[in-house]
């Protein structure tokens, strides 16, 4: 949807009046953005009133600062994606220079700077240049309204033996901001198997489907219901997870778990465990905690949050807004020595890995990145091939020259077998290097 | 961060859209409550709301241009809030901004319906969108943002009195365009 729309469904603007002084100040709050934007005071202006009101000598109503509301919101919120928490290295500014072992999707390597900084470069892509989901993100079938699941950077995909029985056709529509023009397309609609279609469905053209989420939904009820309608045991790995002792909350250590039978098993027992409908977020009293990082392909997430607390609640982000139910200690107990006395230690993985260096070549479908420039010995040095056969990637070739320096960011791993091929790559953004810290070009 | 992944993390739900978008905007949106309410604390609060009703509509909505979609969330609560605590009489800048705008219609009181509502909000970016981009600035910076003419004249390098000539004109201007629209003044 357009803001133009969004501005235009704006509640309480339309409230009957006459047209007065007062209706033409307040209907003015719905004039075009782009024209408000380019109107906007200078900087300055926004300083200098900001100064004035705190010149003002009245008396201060208690901490009316917007953490209270972030905290509300947080109620409602989904915690950051679960492997945010991870990304250490990465998130690090001014780390200092020396000596560094970073895992890029398993292969170590020395680096003798470990920091980045700057932001992502952010495109508005023209329409044409769009894949098909980043294209038709709002889908209406059987008469409900679905999005599009934004598992990772625009990818959401899933493979053909997830697809259940075909359910009919839906329409797709897809808004282009440039030419501010709304495209439709009938998109076939199919069932992912064992998951109710009133919630989730695949939906997509030739042979190329992506999951959409029903935003019409209720919330359920219950941990049975939730498992039930998204086949949770089925679909969703609990292999990778988080430990954080009560005692030492600054200490986390990651797992890995091969089977998570038993997990769903204990989970099972506690069906009737009710929504919190005032649920308090992951984890407010700082108990200990077991953080599973939830990854489905059938559920359009990756790296979303499963967290189970000593005392008992179970909290996700499963469904975008966090769902919180509560099982019991019992049950939490259960989980917890399960998953401590049956899984191993790991090194804790980022949300994505990032891997950076010189773009030594583009050739016809891949480009060759040279690590050199930030190893301990340059002659460490490693030559990535990343491939950029996904439109994603291809599209920003154009705004890549050889000799730049770039950040390439991946979910996948590393085939050294393979000419050191990244995979499930997601972007690739130029930057440059500054004392051996790479600087994302904003 | 640009604008889309604020609004990526809105979509994700994630805690810190409100923590990026305070640290992009804030200042904007304190800005824009500020010039209505003049309270600093009353500032404060409806900068507050104003993060909390972004987190309530995106999603749904997805603005491409997040810098306005918070002013005009700012504006509007302010707005409401402003008109909460001025019931039966009004002062400050917005009473004036208010007042100067009633010379555009004979009856300032009266019974509305949305559906006209609706309709002069479209004629309205019909007739800011065809004023030259200097007009159209200082008008929107007068009704849309509140500011005073000694602030327009210094974001547009122009004179105060420049500012209240080129203001009385676009309103005058404004009033022949309604009557042509149809509009009942």
């Amino acid at each position: 949807m357009t803001e133009k729309n969004a501005w235009e469904t704006w509640e309480n603007t339309a409230s009957g009046r006459k047209i007065t002084g007062n209706s033409i100040y307040r209907e003015l709050g719905g004039l075009d953005p782009a024209l408000v934007a380019q109107a906007a005071p200078k900087e300055l202006s926004f300083t200098a009133s900001h100064e004035r009101s705190l010149a003002e000598k009245k008396k201060t109503r208690g901490s009316g600062r917007w953490a209270r509301w972030v905290s509300l919101a947080a109620c409602l919120a989904l915690l950051l994606m679960a492997g945010t928490g991870l990304t250490l290295w990465l998130t690090r500014e001014k780390a200092a220079p020396g000596n560094h072992t970073v895992s890029l999707g398993g292969l170590r390597r020395n680096y003798r700077s470990t920091a980045f900084s700057g932001s992502e470069m952010a495109f508005l892509w023209p329409w044409d240049e769009k894949t098909l989901f980043e294209k038709y993100t709002r889908l209406t079938f059987d008469g409900k309204t679905y999005e599009v699941r934004d598992a990772l950077t625009g990818d959401s995909s899933i493979s053909a033996d997830l697809l259940g029985e075909e359910l009919g056709s839906g329409k797709a529509m897809g808004h282009d901001p440039y030419t501010d023009k709304t495209h439709t397309a009938d998109f076939a609609v199919r069932k992912i198997r064992g998951i109710d279609e009133d919630v989730l469905v695949a939906a997509g053209l030739d042979g190329q489907f992506c999951v959409y989420l029903c935003r019409d939904g209720r919330q359920p009820a219950t941990l049975g219901e939730l498992m039930d309608t998204y086949r949770l045991a089925g679909v969703l790995p609990l292999h990778r997870f988080r430990f954080t002792a009560r005692k030492d909350a600054q200490t986390e250590q990651a797992y890995v778990l091969d089977d998570d039978d038993s997990l769903w098993q204990i989970l099972s027992a506690c069906r009737e465990a009710p929504l919190q409908i005032n649920g308090q977020g992951p984890n407010p009293s700082g108990q200990s905690l077991l953080q599973f990082t939830a990854t489905s392909e059938a559920l359009g997430v990756y790296k979303r949050a499963f967290y189970i607390s000593e005392e008992g609640y179970l909290w996700t982000n499963l469904l975008d807004y966090g769902y919180e139910y509560f099982i019991g200690r019992e049950a939490a107990e259960k989980i917890f020595s399960y998953a401590l006395t049956h899984a191993e230690k790991t090194d804790p993985e980022p949300y994505l890995f990032r891997l950076a260096g010189t773009l030594t070549e583009i050739g016809e479908g891949y480009l060759c990145v040279d690590d050199s420039v930030l190893c301990v010995d340059p002659d460490e040095g490693m030559v990535f091939t990343v491939p950029t056969d996904d439109l994603r990637i291809r599209r920003l070739v154009s705004h890549l020259r050889v000799g730049d320096t770039v950040r390439v960011e991946f979910a996948g791993s590393i085939d050294t077998t393979n000419g050191n091929r990244v995979e499930g790559v997601c972007s690739v953004s130029p930057g440059m290097i500054r004392d051996g810290e790479i600087l994302v070009n904003e | 961060m640009e604008d889309k992944q604020i609004v990526d993390l809105y979509w994700e739900r994630s805690e810190r859209a409100i923590h990026e978008t305070e640290k992009k905007y804030g200042r904007y949106c304190h800005y824009i409550a500020y010039r209505i309410l003049e309270n600093r604390e009353d500032a404060e609060e409806v900068v507050n709301r104003t993060y909390l009703k972004a987190w309530d509509t995106i999603p749904p909505h997805r603005p491409e241009l997040l810098k306005p979609y918070m002013g005009m969330l700012a504006r509007q609560l302010a707005l409401d809030c402003y008109e909460k605590q001025h019931a039966g009489k009004r002062d400050g800048t917005v009473a004036l901004a208010i007042d100067e705008l009633n010379e555009c219609v004979s009856a300032p009181n009266g019974d509305g319906d949305p559906a006209e509502a609706l309709a002069l909000r479209e004629a309205l970016n019909r007739f800011v969108g065809a004023l030259p981009t200097k007009t159209g600035k200082v008008f929107i910076l007068r009704y849309w943002y509140t500011c005073s003419i000694a602030e327009i004249a210094e974001n547009c390098d122009m004179k105060e009195s420049s500012v209240s000539v080129l203001l009385l004109r676009t309103r005058k201007k404004l009033k022949a365009f309604l009557i042509k629209e149809g509009f009942d003044l």
